[in-house]
């Protein structure tokens, strides 16, 4: 039994007796999350007016006290958690907090004249920092009253107050009396807020609703403690490690990141008496009200145009951490509703590890500010993941995890949110640049719509269905790198509801779930739905066609065909080999027809002959401009096709062998790696022989032999293809199709594979596991073979360009990814000239790649002979594939 | 009030002998052999590729691997090419009532199980229809309980006074007090359906046939693992293989579920009383006199499979010691050279322990010492040869299995690698057998003693990759580390029913009798003993 005071006691009762409305726990929701923004609007704005009002010196000193001032307030807000969950944890903890925060204050007040210099700040800004600190330690104590106490008045009020007196009185201070006396408004307004913190305390009308449960504040803190470090460790580690130009752009990032978890800032300590009460829709309100959030978050920092420049603040970095930290934002709901819940030692763990994996992410691989944030990406996904499994536990009691599952309660749809959360995220973690055939997707998609399709025709092979789509974009959206990537990461993303719905048609909602899970962190669903190429399409639409066609075939409505036709349709609008899965799918529909009987076959036969003749009608228009660009294929020479590093079998290899399907079979499921990491992992075949016999007993089923055929005919096909056809037509890209397949098949055994749900619950963590080392490995490792680094080494060149300097690109295919990055310079394709000669008193860079193939790697060696012959080297630079010289 | 009952699952039987079986042995569907028969042509030509690739004098590695390995996979492929020769031949025989009413004997051997497994027995064959039927309790046990429940049920009880030749010899006993024109044999546990004569004697119009067999079906499958897994080969043995031995005549008989015309029984001298497989030479015997066999695939009788690992193993110990015995009269009998090859490939298969063995060894010995039997292999030749053969002659065995044969059986005959080779010896320096057994009451439970063989295969492949990983870690290492993986693997499941600390199961006292029944089988009381293979 809790110790409640009786009519507290009373009062939770009677709340338990009656939930509370959905709309009445989002509009505490919402009018709190309105007085945070506005809070966050009014630092802003003062910060900006303080920009303006005062002198660079004195701004830079008010700048640097007030993330001194965050970074006390940081660990220390986290008390407001414990107030929140456990009314008398402030009551508790508020003397001890004071006299911590005196003795803190005080000592360093005592050696301000020591602490000033380390700090890098005058004086009397280490003194009134040393006066913050224990209005800093109450005013989070008493905030955790008043959101115990659901008093949503009183909490708005405590978080305008601050942003209002630091704008109203501040601002009039750093006019009047400078910097120092703004600082001294800073922590004036902090102690007014609290002041008004007090007085609504005070309230006799205040609700005494919703009151905590005792006992449970401590772990609340710590937890809380926990996941303000897991915020804050990125930059503390990022600064110390990084290089000076990295860490400033991590900063950058980091700071304006952070919105997202300043948005939902109050989120859970608003859910958190509502929880403990016992209010069992206030975790999929707070979830919600995050998700919704984290989202427009994300959306902001990928469409809104940029306050800074992209080498300040890149974009690629800015949207996957806005999505780390929307994700934070939703763990910290998550975790809250477990605290809530007296379960708050069960998430504690978690979030330990996760801050242990962040720290080890980080010192491993992160050398740039892109493998800072992946690492903090990586490390919020998984505890978010893990909060999320940790709740969905709870939403069902006793019962499993999948067993809640199969309820038509929030659980589904929350773990589905979650999990697609999870796949924005990662998506939006862009770590490479564009790469050849990106540039020349881009170029195309920058003429006018005529011009590009009859580009495409004469110098393409693909459908002009991803063009039109990326022609549009575009056009809307300009051709940042970013946005160019736009719609195959919209496509990535939608993939992952997709595999869920093909899944839990063909098997169960347990199978659909976990294979989304997969898609969703699956390394080759990620990395083609980065890349301005239409294989994310290829990727979309074969899942779409599968699920629609085994709708059709069960259940048949006019709408299901439909969607089944367009899928279909385009499927082959967006790549040519798709014809080979239609193909198999066509089969199908002809084996399902021969084994029906009576009405059902008819119903089938029907739906099938209209649904070919419309996709038939659909591919009409497609058929000529097809001839045209095989007729311009024919007569194309293989020098002009740029083929990626890696692409044809394991190092040591030539041609089209075993391994080579092996490599690609890895590949499929855990993305690319470098040549080293690729022998060891195909060393590992003998596994295969493992999965074979794991097969036996299992049964045969349509659907089974269906998802077979998938993966094995166009394998087959194209396999034969490359080896008739001497190209390098074997690549997973021209069959990716099968990923998806795969994925939905492994969450098949996975879910499947023994009876009893630890061992199921193993495997799939065991498959989580491997999936995300592969993506780590294929985001972050340099060695990555399909990674060509033409954006850091084109920068370069871009930024010691100067009037007069030449740029030489060497194969011919470069050219489009060079006057990408290389905007308005004087490019020249080298080729193996050898009467090159650098300009007099200027600079000439060469610019190579594909230097794996004798062809180029001869052409670009007579060129650089050429140049060093009339000039000399000066610098050589290696980035991933790509190679600068720089003559002068 | 009105109360709506909610829907129950099927109705189950206390006694899962007396459900309807949850399996038939007949073919998957008209023609399902025949659409075999592409499949068996694709592999032999992947058998073939293997081979030509194998056999090349580039290949020899460690002269001595290789030639183990060598003769390790010419044995493999022996059995494959013999089960898809089996397969080629199935037949399956339909139902045929018998003319007339003729009289029969159902000879029921018990040692000491317990009543209340064998009363159903009983009653079933009591109620058997189509013939005269004399029930005969053959009690090797001198059991007072066993005359008496005899005398509840109504059958006759016999008693020996000398108790020589343990359940060959019970049987002759029973065949000297009795003169039914057909003799039934069932084991204590296996209860048969009403129809068990109707399906059987009509087969006996012709004159040369010696006897019926039917499936053996372990109805407690569906309940234990060890006996599920136990029961998914004995699945592919009553399956297809027994359909192709029967269309190849050479059917033999497995020493329960079996009708016996007493004429043959006569000629072949009863039942041998020197094997430990009386069935096995006995099918020999009879066949050597010009006698037919003949297999009808479908379950007309349920018993109970082995419910723990030290149960199975001394099952198996025995078929084996039993099997390779015999080899030497399979290959001295003067007998068709089908049936002969046919019973030959039965026998050897128990031979296949030592090519486990070789397979487990051969990554320890890379890791270890360097040694490899192949040299001029690269991973990728060696997959592009090896991979069809392996992965046909497994759909192979899915198909003909009809999905049957599973993961955990094949894990649990991988486990067994030992009792074969054991055998082997045995029969090989004539000695009879010993092993401890757990005592019943631990049945299901903890017993590493069961499995220690494996159990020390399984360190031996976890030090050594441990050791690989250690001191070189290479592609090269990490590709026998898998190999090593895939074995511990497959042995962990082998071995892991006798590694768990179970609870007391259902309906103990029934799997209690299959333990004791395993014992009787071998001529040695249950309990807490030590099984005699021989003698």
């Amino acid at each position: 039994m809790t110790a409640l005071a009786p009519d507290v006691a009373l009062e939770s009762a009677d709340l338990l007796a009656r939930p509370l409305p959905r709309r009445r726990l989002l509009s505490e929701q919402i009018a709190v999350s309105a007085a945070q923004g506005f809070a966050g609007i009014g630092n802003f704005a003062f910060s900006l007016i303080a920009l303006a009002v005062l002198p660079g010196l004195g701004f830079t000193h008010l700048a640097d006290f007030l993330a001194l001032l965050l970074l006390l307030n940081a660990p220390v807000g986290s008390l407001a958690a414990g107030g929140a969950v456990d009314r008398a944890f402030a009551g508790r903890v508020r003397r001890p907090a004071l006299a911590t925060a005196v003795v803190v204050g005080g000592g360093a007040a005592a050696a301000a004249g020591v602490l000033a210099p380390v700090l890098g700040l005058p004086r009397a800004y280490v003194l009134l920092l040393a006066a913050a600190a224990p209005g800093a330690a109450l005013l989070p104590l008493a905030r955790g009253r008043l959101y115990g106490r659901s008093d949503v008045r009183g909490v708005a009020a405590s978080l305008v107050a601050e942003p209002a007196v630091r704008v109203t009185a501040g601002t009039a201070l750093a006019v009047t009396a400078g910097p120092v006396a703004a600082c001294a408004g800073v922590v004036g307004a902090g102690y007014a807020a609290l002041a008004v913190t007090a007085l609504a305390a005070r309230r006799r009308s205040a609700p005494r609703a919703a009151a905590g449960q005792a006992g449970r504040g401590g772990t609340t803190v710590l937890t809380f403690l926990l996941l303000a470090v897991l915020q804050n460790l990125d930059l503390v580690l990022a600064t110390r490690l990084l290089p000076p130009h990295q860490a400033a752009v991590f900063a950058a990032v980091s700071t304006v990141g952070g919105i997202a978890v300043f948005a939902t800032m109050t989120l859970p300590l608003v859910l958190l008496p509502r929880a403990a009460a016992g209010e069992r829709r206030a975790v999929p309100v707070a979830v919600g009200a995050a998700l919704v959030i984290g989202v427009a978050s994300v959306g902001v920092g990928a469409l809104v145009p940029s306050v800074l420049p992209d080498d300040r603040l890149p974009r690629s970095l800015l949207v996957p951490y806005l999505a780390a930290m929307a994700l934070l934002g939703l763990t910290r709901v998550l975790v809250a509703g477990r605290c809530a819940a007296g379960r708050g030692r069960a998430v504690l763990p978690l979030v330990a590890a996760g801050l242990a994996a962040q720290a080890a992410l980080i010192v491993a691989f992160a050398d740039t500010a892109a493998g800072v944030v992946g690492a903090t990406l990586v490390a919020t996904a998984a505890v978010t993941a893990g909060a999320t499994v940790v709740e969905l536990r709870r939403a069902r009691h006793a019962r499993s995890l999948f067993a809640s599952l199969r309820s038509r309660s929030w659980a589904l749809p929350l773990a589905l949110a979650v999990i697609v959360a999870v796949g924005i995220a990662l998506r939006l973690w862009v770590t490479r640049g564009i790469w050849v055939d990106e540039a020349i997707s881009i170029r195309e998609a920058r003429e006018p719509f005529r011009g590009m399709l009859s580009d495409l025709s004469h110098t393409d092979v693909h459908p002009p269905g991803y063009f039109t789509v990326l022609w549009a974009w575009v056009h809307a959206f300009g051709s940042g790198p970013l946005s160019v990537r736009m719609p195959g990461i919209l496509a990535g993303i939608a993939t992952i509801p997709a595999v869920y719905a093909a899944g839990r048609d063909l098997f169960d909602r347990r199978t659909g779930l976990v294979a989304a899970l997969f898609a969703a962190l699956s390394p080759m669903c990620v990395w083609y739905a980065q890349e301005a190429r239409p294989y994310a399409f290829f990727l979309l639409f074969s899942v779409l066609a599968l699920w629609l066609q085994v709708r059709a075939v069960r259940r048949g409505g006019g709408w299901t065909w439909t969607g089944y036709v367009l899928s279909t349709a385009a499927l082959l609008w967006s790549h040519y080999f798709a014809l080979i899965p239609v193909a198999v799918q066509q089969l199908a529909f002809a084996v399902v027809i021969r084994r029906r009987h009576g009405s059902e076959r008819r119903r089938i036969a029907r739906g099938w002959a209209a649904s070919l003749a419309a996709i038939t009608a659909l591919m009409v228009a497609l058929v000529p401009f097809a001839l045209h660009q095989l007729a311009g294929y024919g007569h194309r020479s293989s020098a002009e096709l740029p083929a990626q590093a890696g692409a044809g079998a394991s190092p040591g290899h030539t041609g089209l062998n075993v391994y080579s399907v092996l490599a690609n079979g890895i590949y499929a499921v855990w993305g690319y790696h470098s040549d080293a990491t690729m022998v060891l992992i195909t060393a590992l075949w003998p596994v295969l022989a493992l999965l074979a016999l794991l097969c036996l007993g299992r049964g045969r089923s349509g659907v089974g032999t269906l998802l077979g055929a998938l993966v094995v005919v166009p394998v087959t096909a194209l396999f034969l293809a490359g080896t008739f056809k001497q190209t390098n037509l074997f690549d997973l890209r021209y069959f990716i199709g099968i990923v998806p397949v795969l994925l939905i098949a492994a969450a098949r055994m996975v879910t499947r594979w023994s009876p009893r749900r630890s061992v199921a619950l193993a495997a799939a963590g065991l498959a989580v596991v491997s999936l995300v080392a592969g993506l780590v490995d294929q985001e972050l490792n340099a060695s990555n073979p399909r990674r060509y680094d033409f954006n850091h080494a084109l920068s370069l060149v871009d930024r010691q360009f100067r009037p007069g300097d030449v740029i030489y690109y060497d194969p011919d295919y470069l050219r489009d990814v060079v006057r990408y990055y290389a905007p308005g310079r004087a490019v020249v394709y080298g080729g193996a000239r050898r009467d090159v000669a650098v300009p007099a008193g200027h600079h000439a860079f060469v610019v190579a790649s594909f230097l794996d193939q004798p062809g180029v790697a001869g052409a670009t060696g007579t060129l650089l002979s050429s140049l060093e012959h009339h000039g000399h080297l000066v610098a050589k630079h290696s980035y991933a594939n790509v190679t600068v010289w720089e003559f002068s | 009030m009105t109360v709506t009952a909610l829907p129950r699952p099927r109705d189950r039987a206390p006694d899962p002998r007396l459900d309807d079986p949850a399996w038939g042995a007949g073919p998957l569907g008209r023609g399902a052999g025949r659409r075999l028969l592409p499949l068996v042509a694709v592999d032999l030509v992947a058998a073939v590729w293997y081979f030509s690739w194998l056999l090349r004098p580039e290949r020899i590695g460690q002269p001595v691997l290789y030639a183990l390995l060598v003769v390790a996979e010419a044995f493999n492929v022996a059995q494959a090419v013999g089960f898809w020769w089996t397969l080629s031949h199935e037949r399956s025989r339909p139902r045929r009532s018998p003319e007339g009413r003729p009289t029969v004997d159902v000879l029921v051997p018990v040692y000491t199980e317990p009543v209340e497994v064998v009363e159903p027995t009983l009653r079933a064959a009591r109620a058997l229809r189509g013939a005269y039927v004399r029930v005969i309790l053959c009690d090797d046990g001198d059991s007072a309980a066993m005359r008496d429940l005899a005398g509840r049920v109504g059958v006759g009880y016999l008693r020996r006074t000398v108790h020589s030749g343990a359940k060959a010899g019970n049987l002759n006993a029973a065949l000297a007090r009795s003169s039914g024109e057909y003799v039934v044999v069932l084991d204590c546990d296996h209860v048969p359906h009403e129809d068990f004569l109707l399906a059987t004697l009509g087969h006996f119009r012709d004159p040369r046939l010696a006897f019926v067999q039917t499936p053996q079906h372990y109805a407690n499958a569906r309940e234990n693992a060890v006996a599920a897994a136990s029961w998914a080969q004995q699945a592919l043995f009553f399956g297809c293989i027994g359909r192709g031995k029967d269309g190849l005549g050479a059917m033999f008989c497995c020493g329960t579920n079996v009708v016996f015309r007493r004429a043959a029984l006569a000629a072949a001298g009863g039942f041998p009383e020197d094997s430990v497989t009386e069935d096995f030479l006995l099918s020999i015997r009879l066949h050597e006199g010009g006698w037919r066999s003949a297999y009808l695939p479908e379950v007309l009788a349920q018993g109970l499979g082995p419910e723990d690992m030290a149960s199975w193993s001394s099952q198996q110990l025995r078929w084996a010691r039993g099997c390779l015995s015999a080899i030497p009269r399979v290959l001295t009998a003067r007998l068709p050279w089908r049936t002969r090859l046919s019973y030959l490939l039965s026998a050897t298969y128990f031979l296949s322990g030592f090519t486990v063995l070789l397979y487990m060894l051969l990554p320890v010995l890379r890791i270890v010492t360097g040694m490899q039997p192949l040299s001029s292999a690269t991973a990728d030749q060696f997959l592009l040869h090896f991979v069809p053969y392996f992965a046909l002659a497994l759909t192979t065995v899915a198909c003909a299995g009809g999905g049957t044969y599973t993961f955990a059986a094949y894990a649990q005959q991988w486990a067994g690698f030992w009792v074969h080779v054991v055998s082997a010896l045995r029969a090989l320096l004539r000695r009879p057998g010993r092993f401890v057994v757990t005592p019943k009451r631990g049945a299901g439970g903890w017993q590493p003693q069961a499995v220690w063989p494996a159990l020390v295969m399984l360190a031996a492949l976890v030090g050594a990759s441990g050791y690989g990983l250690v001191h070189a870690p290479s592609a090269a290492t990490l590709n026998n580390v898998a190999f090593a993986g895939l074995h511990v693997c497959v042995l962990v499941t082998g071995v892991a029913p006798a590694l768990r600390w179970s609870s007391r199961r259902r309906g103990s006292a029934a799997r209690e009798a299959v333990g004791r029944e395993q014992h009787v089988a071998e001529g040695v009381p249950g309990g807490a003993v030590v099984g005699r293979v021989a003698g």
